[in-house]
């Protein structure tokens, strides 16, 4: 019963936060974020949440932080602009039980329907001076960023100075409706891994 | 009028001589094209990778909003990398540009740099000084004109990842 034209397109998004590779780092938890533009309803699934706290094993596989977490969210759009993005920020809870930033990453969810394995890089900011970086390391705070989605922005970032910190992986799968009767292309993607 | 969405990111980069990058970057497209929403360009974080570590990670975000009234000037992606030394001095280290893929979908681009060359002496002098070679006219970077006599050196590789939506093609019988 598909309609000949549509009002709006559907975007349903499933998969799982898999694992992180933070080499400097051995029990961390994930917290995740879901952005979007204004041409965009959230209609079903948490758009946030925060993981469980995992710690690496030497069994593990390859001394990865394994969250296995899901993410499962619904929007419907009347535009691209604005397409979601996943906000991840990896924090570890140290000695004295307080969250240390371990890093930030940030990806446009696909803009097409398929399965994907998206390698999210990792990277967490520096210290605006030497002083602050005193501060920092005597307080065991490092920095963190004041607007937590602010590696979903683009602007703004000339005076930011970062350090990669790692990678994790997200396995996404895509299934978007109505897009060809609203008058956008359908594009399938196959499974791409973008390594850095 | 047709519509293209550029959504993705300026992933990072690998394979240059110098740490502590950044970015700056932007689209040029034709005149009958229009940016409806969105920022055409920009500059990225410097991202001080740790020791041992050979790429570094930008992770910007790209979204952008086109409207065309012809095809003709389909947009194109510019990137000047540039180096920040510990005193805080920038130097280019690299230009590069790169069409936006035609084709709607998801799509792995990586873009080779180069960098101007300069005569022995300014070798020398950036050496000493700082300071590389840079080009006068920036536009020599994506436009198709002459590079005749201009000496380069390769640079590293830019990773990007971009997804491409377009709307309305079919109305106007635009293959996709």
């Amino acid at each position: 019963m598909a309609k000949a034209e549509a009002s709006f397109f559907t975007v349903i998004v499933t998969g799982q936060i898999e694992f992180a590779d933070i080499p400097s780092c051995d029990n961390a938890y994930c917290k995740y974020a879901i952005v979007h533009g204004d041409d965009w309803t959230h209609l079903d699934g948490p758009e946030d949440g925060i993981s469980q706290i995992t710690r690496k094993t030497s069994s593990g596989p390859e001394q990865k932080l394994v969250w296995n977490f899901p993410v499962e969210v619904t929007y419907k759009a009347t535009n691209a602009f604005g397409w979601p993005q996943l906000i991840l920020s990896v924090y570890e809870i140290d000695a004295m039980g307080r969250d240390i930033i371990k890093g930030y990453g940030c990806v446009h969810l696909p803009i097409a329907s398929g399965n994907f394995v998206r390698t999210v890089p990792l990277y967490k900011p520096l210290s605006a001076s030497i002083a602050q970086q005193f501060i920092n390391w005597a307080t065991g705070r490092p920095a963190e960023f004041s607007n937590p989605k602010f590696p979903a922005m683009g602007e703004g970032r000339e005076v930011t100075r970062v350090q990669s910190t790692g990678h994790a992986s997200v396995a996404l799968n895509v299934i978007t409706k109505d897009m060809a009767t609203f008058g956008y292309s359908e594009a399938k993607g196959a499974a791409v891994r973008v390594a850095i | 009028m047709a519509e293209l969405h550029i959504v993705g990111e300026i992933v990072g980069a690998s394979g240059f001589e110098e740490r502590n990058l950044f970015c700056k970057w932007g689209l040029e497209a034709g005149s009958m094209w229009d940016v409806v929403e969105g920022e055409a360009g920009g500059q990225t974080h410097c991202c001080y990778p740790p020791e041992g570590e050979p790429s570094v990670v930008w992770s910007h975000p790209v979204d952008v909003h086109y409207a065309a009234k012809s095809l003709v000037g389909w947009p194109k992606m510019w990137f000047q990398v540039w180096h920040m030394d510990d005193h805080g001095l920038k130097d280019l280290c690299g230009y590069g540009f790169c069409h936006v893929p035609t084709g709607p979908g998801m799509h792995e681009v990586e873009v080779c740099t180069w960098c101007p060359e300069g005569t022995p002496l300014e070798k020398l002098q950036a050496f000493f000084v700082g300071g590389k070679p840079r080009l006068k006219y920036e536009e020599v970077i994506h436009s198709p004109g002459d590079r005749f006599r201009l000496a380069t050196r390769a640079a590293g590789v830019i990773k990007l990842q971009l997804g491409v939506c377009v709307k309305d093609f079919d109305k106007y019988n635009v293959a996709h």
